[in-house]
C-alpha cells in the first residue's frame, strides 16, 4: 500500500492529469444518462468521478 | 443538526488546510466526497440531480480554468524572455529614497504584477528584488504581500472576479461597483501601510503625498475599468496607471542614487510592449463590435431542467433547481481566448527582439501545463463540490442558519466569510466559489444588496489571500526566509485584520446607505 502511495506522489504530475482528465471529461456522458434516465450509468460515472478525487487525495 | 451537515464540507477543507497544511486539490477532493456523500445520504440528492450538478459545474470551472489558464501562459511568455525582471530592475533606478522604494515595488508594481500574473507571483518576484536593495528579508516579503492585495480580484486578468460571476450567476456590471470602490478605497489603507512599515509614522507623514497621489490614480482607474465592462484589466490598468505616475512624482523623491550604469530604456520598452499588446488586443475587441460579434458566434451552452431533492431526512422539504441554462462560454471571444491570442502576440515580440534562447516555446508550454495542472484540480473539485450543495439544498440550509444567527450584522461578517475562505484555500477565486452562493442566498433571505455583500466576500477575501499559508510558504522561500513562515504570518494577520475589518464598515455602511 505504501508503495503505491509512494509511486503515486513520484508522479505527482501524471496522477493530476489523469484526474483532471477524468473530472473534464465524465460530465458530458454524465448528462446524456441523465436524459436518458439511465441511473445505473450516472452511478457508475460518479463513483469514477469520485475515483480521480480518491487519486488526488492519495497523492502527498 | 442539517445546518452542521451543510457546514461539514467546508470545515473539512479548512481544517485539512489550516490544522493538517494539505494542498488545496487534495483537500478539494476530500470537501468534494464529504460534500456528495451528505447531499445523498441526508439531503435527498438523487442521481439525475448529481448528473446535472456535475454538468453544471463543469461549464463554471471551465469558465474561470480558460482564464487561469491562458494568464499563466501569458506570465510564462514574458518570464521567459526576462520582460518581468527587466522591469523589476528598472524600477529601482526610479528613486534610491527607501520609502518611496517600498510605495513604487512594495504597492504599485506589486499591484501591476498581481493585475498580469497573480498565483503567488507578486511576491516570489519582488521579494528578491527588495533583499538586494537592503530591505530585511520579513520586509522584503511582508511589503509585496500587504501591497498586492487590494488588485487580487480584478488581478490575475479577472479570474477571481470571474469566479464570483460564475457562482452568483449575477450579472458582471452589477458586482463590479461596490467590489472596486471597497478594494480601491482599502487601497489607499494598503499604501499607507506600506509606507509605515518601511518609515513609521515619521516614515507615513513623509510620503502622505505620494500615497495619497498613487491611492488615487489607482483606486479610481480601478473603478473606471471595472465598471466600464473590462473587469479583467481593471487591477493590471491600476497598477500601470500607478507606474506611469510614479515616475514623475518618483523625481521628487530621489536619494542618494548609487547606480553605476545607465537605465536601457529600450528594453524596457520593449518588455513592456508585450502588455501593451494585451492591452490593444482587449481594447480591440470590446471595442469594436463587427469583432465582438464575430467572435460571439460560437458558445457552449447547454440547458438543464428543473431537478429537485428527495426531501432527505430531518423533514426537509424537497429543494428545487428551477429549469434553465447553464453557464455561457463564448469561446473564441471568452477572456481566457482574448489572452491567448495576446500570449501568442506577445511570443512573436519577444522572439522578434532575439530575448528567448533556444526551446522556449516547449519550456513555456511545458512549465505553464505544470504550474495550473494542481489547480485545475483544486478548482474543479471545489466547484463541483459548491454546486452539489446549492443544488442538494445545502447552500441554502446554510444560509438559512446563517441569517437566522446573524441578521442585522451580517454585511460586518460577511467579509470575514470570505477572508476565511482564501486563507483556508489559498486564493480569492476559491473563496468566491465556496462561498459566493452562500453570501448570494443569504443576503437574499435578510434583504441586504446582493452585490454589496458579494463585494464584501470578494474584498475581504482577496486581501486575506495574501496570507494564505501556501503563499507565505513561496513568499518566504524567495526571500531566504524559509522555516520563519511564522514571523511573516504574525506581521501580516495584524495588517490583514485591519483590511478585512476596514471592509467590514464598508459593507455596513453601504447597506445602510442603500436601505
Amino acid at each position: 500500500m505504501r508503495t503505491i502511495l509512494n509511486r503515486l506522489s513520484e508522479n505527482k504530475f501524471r496522477v493530476h492529469l489523469l484526474a483532471f482528465s477524468i473530472m473534464i471529461l465524465a460530465p458530458a456522458p454524465l448528462y446524456l444518462a441523465a436524459q436518458h434516465q439511465a441511473t445505473p450509468w450516472i452511478w457508475i460515472l460518479v463513483a469514477l468521478f469520485s475515483a480521480a478525487n480518491l487519486l488526488v487525495i492519495a497523492v502527498r | 443538526m442539517p445546518f452542521i451537515l451543510a457546514l461539514t464540507p467546508i470545515i473539512v477543507i479548512l481544517v485539512l488546510m489550516v490544522v493538517l497544511r494539505w494542498g488545496a486539490a487534495r483537500a478539494g477532493g476530500v470537501g468534494y466526497l464529504t460534500a456528495l456523500l451528505i447531499a445523498i445520504t441526508f439531503f435527498g440528492a438523487g442521481p439525475q440531480l448529481l448528473a446535472y450538478a456535475h454538468t453544471r459545474a463543469l461549464l463554471l470551472a471551465v469558465d474561470v480554468l480558460l482564464i487561469i489558464w491562458a494568464a499563466f501562459l501569458l506570465y510564462r511568455v514574458a518570464d521567459e524572455a526576462g520582460a518581468i525582471r527587466t522591469i523589476g530592475e528598472s524600477l529601482p533606478y526610479l528613486t534610491a529614497n527607501p520609502g518611496m522604494q517600498a510605495l513604487i515595488i512594495g504597492w504599485v508594481f506589486a499591484s501591476f504584477l498581481q493585475g498580469v500574473g497573480g498565483f503567488g507571483v507578486p511576491v516570489a518576484v519582488i521579494a528578491p528584488i527588495l533583499v538586494g536593495l537592503d530591505f530585511s528579508p520579513l520586509a522584503a516579503v511582508v511589503l509585496p504581500s500587504i501591497g498586492h492585495g487590494w488588485a487580487v480580484t480584478f488581478g490575475s486578468l479577472g479570474s477571481s472576479f470571474q469566479a464570483l460571476i460564475a457562482a452568483t450567476g449575477l450579472p458582471g456590471e452589477q458586482l463590479a461597483g461596490p467590489s472596486a470602490i471597497f478594494l480601491g478605497i482599502s487601497g489607499f489603507l494598503v499604501g499607507a501601510m506600506v509606507a509605515f512599515f518601511v518609515g513609521g509614522w515619521a516614515g507615513l507623514k513623509q510620503l502622505a503625498v505620494p500615497v495619497l497621489a498613487l491611492g488615487s490614480v489607482m483606486s479610481l482607474t480601478l473603478y473606471v475599468v471595472a465598471t466600464a465592462g473590462l473587469w479583467n484589466i481593471a487591477s493590471f490598468s491600476a497598477g500601470l496607471a500607478g507606474l506611469i505616475v510614479a515616475i514623475p512624482l518618483a523625481g521628487r523623491y530621489r536619494g542618494e542614487q548609487n547606480h553605476s550604469e545607465r537605465l536601457d530604456s529600450r528594453r524596457l520598452l520593449i518588455a513592456l510592449s508585450g502588455y501593451a499588446v494585451m492591452m490593444i488586443v482587449i481594447l480591440g475587441i470590446q471595442m469594436i463590435p463587427p469583432v465582438r460579434a464575430w467572435l460571439g458566434q460560437w458558445v457552449i451552452q447547454i440547458n438543464f431542467p428543473e431537478v429537485a431533492t428527495l426531501g432527505g431526512r430531518f423533514g426537509l422539504a424537497p429543494f428545487v433547481t428551477a429549469a434553465g441554462p447553464g453557464r455561457k462560454i463564448p469561446i473564441l471571444r471568452h477572456t481566457g481566448s482574448i489572452l491567448a491570442y495576446s500570449a501568442f502576440l506577445a511570443y512573436l515580440i519577444y522572439r522578434w527582439a532575439g530575448w528567448y534562447p533556444p526551446g522556449a516555446p516547449r519550456r513555456i508550454l511545458s512549465g505553464t501545463v505544470r504550474r495550473v495542472m494542481s489547480s485545475s484540480v483544486s478548482i474543479t473539485s471545489m466547484v463541483t463540490m459548491a454546486v452539489i450543495m446549492e443544488n442538494a439544498g445545502m447552500t441554502d440550509t446554510l444560509a438559512r442558519g446563517l441569517a437566522e444567527g446573524m441578521g442585522a450584522v451580517f454585511p460586518l461578517v460577511a467579509p470575514w466569510i470570505g477572508a476565511i475562505g482564501a486563507f483556508m484555500t489559498g486564493s480569492n477565486t476559491n473563496s468566491n466559489v465556496v462561498f459566493g452562493a452562500l453570501q448570494l442566498r443569504t443576503a437574499q433571505l435578510l434583504g441586504f444588496q446582493v452585490a454589496i455583500i458579494l463585494a464584501a466576500q470578494t474584498a475581504g477575501a482577496a486581501l486575506a489571500s495574501v496570507m494564505a499559508p501556501t503563499k507565505v510558504v513561496v513568499g518566504a522561500s524567495t526571500a531566504g526566509m524559509a522555516g520563519r513562515e511564522g514571523e511573516v504570518m504574525r506581521t501580516l494577520l495584524i495588517y490583514t485584520g485591519l483590511l478585512v475589518s476596514l471592509v467590514s464598515i464598508l459593507a455596513l455602511l453601504g447597506t445602510l446607505l442603500a436601505a
